[in-house]
Order: structure tokens, then sequence, then C-alpha cells
């Protein structure tokens, strides 16, 4: 029998999805956003009928007693943000993708253990000098163990060599432009900023941030998201990643394993580790 | 005292050793020449060690002070970190309650103030970089680090013993605030080695025998360091339930934690009352007092225990509060069995096959990532009556110091006004084959140029038209070629001595000719005349 949900509940679950557009408001500071924040993590009936809520219109809900609540929108979701927004199409490719790498890297610099994720109160710092020489680390390490690229197949250029491409830049330049390389970063970390997921603390370093708790929560949801992790897998094989379980079960059926069917999230040598 | 032993000496030794057994001190086999044994303190006693770390905390202060001449700027030797940077540590102390602190730039401020004090006349910004190079020190990113050699296995282990002595912590607010950690309180206390707990006991009892006494002045001096024992005990048990939150896992549940608190919460308890008898105590004394300056010191002995006893009210919340949270995080674990989420490792699990497969697969992935933070970004248009009422309003004059937000500007696809003339005068250059008079291809252009339209349909101008070509033509002059690679198309220009014919414009007339860049020419002059036979 489905629970009787009242149209005050969905009410709501409206007013809660409305929060969602409002990074950077708190339940702290208003009262009525941490009734419902408190009643999303109370009445496990209201938290399913937002949750369904959110997840028609493609949202995934995050919902913390401090923080408030994040929506994270699927690929597909019409709420989505429109990427022209970050950058205009007419920008390279590259540029476009090795954005969301930038992304990564910068959780990265602000939560270089794991177990970083889970410490409410520790405060992240983050420079765009910082992670730009992050970066240049493990693009500099690809680029020891490749050689020059096939030229018949431009199209099987490798991701790294759009970052090796990208000017320098002048050190220190105030104005520093998307293409190049610290231009890039900062413009991910003020596109982060914008959502409410770093504060700016100073200009050292080509600019300062501290990662507020909202990115907490959003980098936990990037590494536990499996789907997230087998897209990447589909991508980086160009196969769909059900094809890929089923050969690899064949090789497992082979071994005389069970057949049972494999979370993708198992697969091979880029399988994540367990955290416990 | 000789060697010779006595029987009484026998015995004493006996006892000597007896006791040092007791207390866990080896006795060496080695008498000192007077006979009497030697005690041996191992650099591993319990004791050494835990001072040991205690004295490490104050390395930061004194690298501050001793690396002055590394910093630049040459004003250092005029400024007294060492004093600096322990002064804001007892500041951001006395700002601490549970869950606050002192804002990160009343810290700054009030050490820039500080500074001034110390070296008056100098630049304001002079005192800014030595308040932001000492709370650099004590924040800084990563803990402080001291390694030891711990003794407790076969062999001798080298142990890193790592401590902070100032965090920042998050406010409801998104600023952050600055807590002085319980290493950082013991530094300040001067007390290097003590348990919180039954320091805070004996202070009151220092305390209430002191006002037994009437010795009001003394229980001034005892309350205002019970203050920082307080202080420490929080931290001390902010820290209990912080790694308890973090790592519900790793505590026992069952008679571990709720002893933990228990305990904490006795003991405030058994604080707040002594503080309460010792304040009726004390305005006894000072009913009775007919002495201004005793009444005074009693005032202000009231003062100091108030205040303590506020920090200990807000420990017992706290404490009530942790109870809650803590069996909420218990919960959480069993209704998620250990090992049923799996994290992705961000760099090798991400960004490492990100980066090494090719572009034009893992785009729309990575484009995806940045849709996913980006939240929701499509609003809703407001009802035209809202958005009529909106667009009329009167625009709001910012209030004083209200930070104007840079106007940003989109990005659009649209395509620029003098697109079609820059591609076409780009493609009548790029049409030269043959040398060409400059004359003609302003002709050319002039009939060409009604052929094409424009961003808004019609044709394009004709001078205009003319204009991009020799527009074209300058950036190519101010181009260098000589580091230019080998096939590069370029247009060699010449002048023929005649005036161009074309109405409006007055200049020489060229001879333009189209050249491929060949391989870098023999040391010769021949390679140049054959440059310019081919272009003229």
């Amino acid at each position: 029998m489905t629970p009787a949900v009242s149209s005050d509940d969905l009410a709501d679950a409206g007013r809660l999805l409305g929060y969602c557009a409002r990074p950077k408001e708190r339940p702290a500071r208003d009262a009525r956003y941490q009734r419902l924040v408190q009643r999303y993590d109370e009445d496990a009936e209201f938290a399913e009928v937002c949750d369904s809520v959110a997840a028609g219109a493609g949202l995934t809900l995050i919902v913390d007693g401090d923080v408030g609540v994040i929506a994270t929108a699927g690929g597909d979701s019409p709420l989505r943000m429109p990427l022209s927004q970050f950058m205009a199409r007419t920008n390279p490719t590259g540029g476009r993708a090795l954005s969301g790498v930038v992304l990564l890297c910068v959780v990265k610099v602000c939560y270089p253990q794991p177990q970083h994720l889970d410490d409410p109160l520790r405060v992240a710092r983050v420079s765009a000098a910082g992670v730009t020489e992050y970066l240049e680390r493990l693009v500099a390490r690809f680029a020891d163990e490749a050689g020059d690229p096939d030229a018949d197949r431009p199209e099987e250029r490798e991701l790294w060599r759009e970052w090796a491409a990208l000017r320098r830049g002048r050190a220190a330049a105030q104005r520093a432009s998307a293409k190049d390389r610290v231009g890039l970063v900062k413009k991910v970390c003020r596109f982060l900023e914008d959502e409410g997921l770093l504060l700016r603390a100073s200009d050292d370093d080509d600019g300062t941030w501290r990662a507020t708790p909202r990115m907490r929560l959003v980098a936990r949801s990037i590494v536990e998201d499996s789907d997230l992790f087998r897209a990447l897998l589909e991508a980086v094989r160009d196969e769909p990643a059900d094809e890929i379980v089923a050969a690899d079960t064949a090789a497992v059926d082979a071994d005389g394993a069970s057949d049972e069917p494999l979370d993708p999230a198992d697969l091979g040598s880029l399988a994540p580790a367990e955290t416990r | 005292m000789r060697a010779g032993d006595t029987q009484d000496q026998e015995e004493g030794r006996a006892t000597d050793a007896a006791a040092c057994e007791d207390l866990g001190v080896e006795v060496s086999a080695l008498g000192d020449p007077l006979g009497s044994p030697l005690l041996r303190i191992p650099t591993d006693d319990t004791a050494v060690v835990r001072r040991t770390k205690s004295v490490s905390a104050t390395r930061p202060l004194h690298d501050l002070d001793r690396n002055k001449e590394s910093y630049g700027g040459g004003f250092w030797d005029d400024y007294d970190l060492m004093s600096l940077g322990l002064a804001v540590i007892d500041q951001v102390a006395l700002a601490m309650g549970v869950s606050a602190g002192m804002l990160y730039d009343d810290a700054r401020t009030y050490l820039e103030s500080e500074a001034a004090r110390q070296c008056p006349g100098a630049p304001l910004e002079q005192h800014a970089a030595v308040a932001a190079r000492v709370l650099r020190a004590l924040v800084g990113e990563d803990p402080h680090e001291y390694t030891y050699v711990d003794h407790a296995g076969d062999a001798p282990v080298r142990r890193v013993h790592s401590y902070q002595l100032l965090y920042e912590q998050w406010n409801a607010d998104d600023t952050t605030h600055l807590r002085a950690s319980a290493q950082a309180v013991n530094v300040l206390v001067n007390a290097l080695d003590m348990d919180p707990e039954s320091a805070a006991i004996a202070s009151d009892f220092q305390i209430q025998e002191l006002v037994r006494r009437g010795a009001l002045d003394s229980a001034v001096a005892v309350a205002q360091t019970k203050r920082y024992v307080t202080i420490q005990y929080m931290e001390y048990i902010r820290g209990v339930v912080r790694d308890t939150l973090v790592d519900p896992d790793a505590f026992d549940w069952d008679e571990e934690v709720p002893a933990i608190l228990a305990r904490a919460l006795d003991h405030v308890e058994e604080r707040l009352a002594s503080e309460r008898a010792l304040v009726s105590a004390i305005e006894g004394h000072r009913a009775a007092a007919t002495d201004t300056a005793l009444r005074q010191t009693a005032n202000r002995l009231v003062t100091l225990l108030r205040e303590s006893g506020q920090r200990h009210s807000e420990l017992q919340r706290h404490l009530l509060r942790a109870r809650g949270e803590l069996r909420r995080a218990q919960d959480e674990r069993f209704a998620r069995s250990p090992g049923s989420c799996q994290r992705a490792e961000v760099e090798a699990d991400l960004v490492l096959p990100a980066l090494g497969a090719p572009t034009r697969r893992v785009a729309p992935w990575c484009e995806g990532l940045l849709a996913r933070v980006g939240g929701l970004h499509q609003p809703a248009l407001a009802s035209g009556a809202v958005l009529l009422d909106e667009l009329f309003e009167a625009p709001r004059d910012p209030a004083t110091g209200e930070p104007l937000p840079d106007p940003t500007f989109a990005e659009t696809a649209a395509i620029v006004w003098w697109e079609p003339y820059w591609g076409l005068a780009d493609a009548l250059i790029a049409s030269l084959t043959a040398p060409t008079r400059l004359g003609t291809l302003i002709e050319r252009a002039l009939s060409v140029a009604e052929e094409h339209l424009d961003v808004q349909g019609s044709p394009l101008d004709r001078s205009g038209l003319v204009a991009a070509v020799c527009h074209v033509a300058h950036e190519h002059i101010a181009t260098p070629f000589a580091g230019a690679e080998r096939d590069t198309a370029v247009v060699v220009a010449i002048p023929t001595g005649t005036r161009l014919a074309t109405a409006g414009i007055d200049a020489d007339d060229l001879l333009l000719a189209p050249v491929v860049l060949g391989p870098t020419p023999p040391e010769t002059p021949e390679a140049t005349l054959t440059t310019m036979e081919v272009s003229s």
C-alpha cells in the first residue's frame, strides 16, 4: 500500500526543492529552511516524496543538517545547467573537457586523503597555482610515457595533450585568459565560487579559496556515484559497459566462478579501492 | 657515605629499588661513587614523552622568530614575532566557546594593531605583512610535525607527533573563525603536562580554600588560570566528540562512548555546582567587607567565576546534543553495512583515466561533471505582471560600502558585424595565385562587395570592404616572418612607383606576389635574389 501523501507534503517538497536554487542560504539562518531539512531527516515518508519529485525532474538530493539541500542534476535533466553558461560553444572541445578534469583536480587538492571527505570540521584550502601544479605533474607523467601522437588519427588525441597544448600563461598575470593553464583553473574555481562550493580567501598563489562544507558533500557524491564511474569506463573503452561486463563475466566463468552479474565498478584495473 | 655497606644501607637500597620499581623506573646496576643507586630515567618514560610533545608545541613560535632573516624586506628585526604569536593564541583562546572562536579577520586586525604598537611610524603594509606572516605560521594548512623515538616495541621506532596551534572552522554564515588547539592552550598556560579534568577540580578546591581564608587576591590569580583550564577541558571534550563522529566504528558503543560522555557530564555538573557555591561564598565576603579594594577584588573574582560558569553550561549543552548526534551517527552505520559503499579514488580512478583517453570520447563525460555541480540554472520566467512591475521599478541606490557586482558579459555564438568583411578580405588575399597589382585587387573587391551579404542580410559596404583588405595587409606587415615555418604562404608587396587610380584612396600602387616560404636558404646572396626575382 502506498502511503497517503497530503498536498501539504507536496508543497513542502516543492519548498525544499526551491532551496536547491539558493546555494548560499543556510538552514541555520532561516527557520523555514531548518524545519524542512529537519523534516526530511526525521520523516522517512516525506524524504521519499521529496526524492521522488526530484528524481522525476532528473535531480538527486543531498540533504545535510548544516549545509542544507543540494541538488545534483543528471546528464539528461531538463533543469541541469546548460554548459554554454560556463563556456561558449565556440570554445574548442578540449578546453571544455579539461574544465571537467580541473574540477576533479580541485576536489583532489581539497581532499587529498579519502577520510578528509568524512571530516565536517576540516577547512580545506585550494589555490589556482596549487591545482595547476598538480595537473602539470600528472600530465608530465603521461608525457614521459607516451610517444608522439598518431598524425593520421587526430580523433585519437588524448585529453592530456590538450592541456600540454595550452599556453603556460604569464606568471601572476592579472587578466588570465581561459586559453592558458592558470586561466582555465581560475575560471573553474570562480565557477565553483559562484555555486557556493568555494569561498575566496586571498589573491595569493593566483587566487586561494576555502572549500565550503557544501563542497565536501558534492565531492563525496562524485566519488560515491558508481553510475558516474561506469559512464567514464564506457567512454574510455568506447563500448557499452554491459558488453564490458559480459566480456569480463565470460572470463570469470571460464575460471569456474559464479555467473552473478558484476557491478561495473568492480571491473578491471580501474575499479575503485574499497574505502573500508 | 662510603661504599662499605652497612645493614642499614643495604635495606635503604632495597627499599629505594622497590620504590623505583613501583614507579616503573629502572634502577641502574651502576652505583654512583658514593654508593647510592643512580636513577636512570629512560627517554621513553611516559612523562618524558608527554613533555617532549608538549615542548615541541612551542617550536613554530621559535621558528617564526629565528627565520626572520629569510623573510625579506629588512624590517623584521623591528618586531618581536614570538610575543605576537603568543598574544594572538591568548586572544583566540579567550574568544573561544564550544562552537565559536575569533574571526580570522579580527585576529589579523588585532595582530596589525599590536604590530603597529611594536614599531610605530612604520607603513601600514609592513604591519599587515607581519600580521599575515604570524597567522600563516600558526594557522598553516598542514599540521606541525615533530618526530620522536618510541621504544614500545622490540626495536625503536620513529613516530610523528602532529599538532596544530590555531585552526580554522566554519561558521554558519560561511565565514571562518580561529580556535586554539589543546596544545596551544598548553603552551599558553605554562603547564606543560597536566590532565585537564583533575586540574579543573584542583583549581576549584584551591579557590575554595583561598576564599575561606579570605585571601581573595590570590584567589583571583588562580581563577584567571582556571579560565584556561576550562577552555582546555572544553577543547579535549570537543576533540573526543569530533573523533567519534568522524569514525564511529573506531569506538566501543556499548561501554566506552557512554562512559566518556557520562563522565564528562558529571564533571561539568560538578564544576557548575562548585562554581555556584564559590560565587555565593564570595558574595558573603563581599557583603561583609567594608574595604572598597576588597569589594572590587571580590567583584572581579565573581566575574571570572561566572565567565567560567558560562563556558561550563555551554559545554553541558554541547555534551547533551552530542549524545543525540552520536546516536544518529550510530544508526547510520547500522543502516549502511560496512563496505556497502565503494568510493572511487579521485586521482587513480577518475583523473588519470580521463586524461589518458581520447578527448573526443571523454569530452561529454567531463562536461557532464561541470553540469552536475552547476546546480539548477534555468530559472523560470516570472509572470508578465510581475516582470513589468520589476522592470519599471526605479533603480535602487547602493548603500555606502555595498559592493557593486562586476557586470558579466555572456559569451555568445552570434556573428559580429565585421566578421563577413574580414572573411571576404581574407578570401580575396588568399585567392591571389599570380602577381597582381593592388589596384586590380581593389577593383575586384569593389565588384564582389555587392554579391555578399552582411549579418543583417544587406549587401556589403564597398568602401568598408576595401578598408578591411588594407587592414588585413597591415597585420602581415607587423608579423615577423623570420621564424615562420616552411610552407607558410605569404604575399610579398613591392612598390611599382605609380599611384593608385581608385577614387578616395591616396596611396602607392603595389605589386602583390604570393610566395611560399622555402627551406632556410644557404648563406649566399643568391637566395635573396631568387626571392626578389620571383616577386618581381
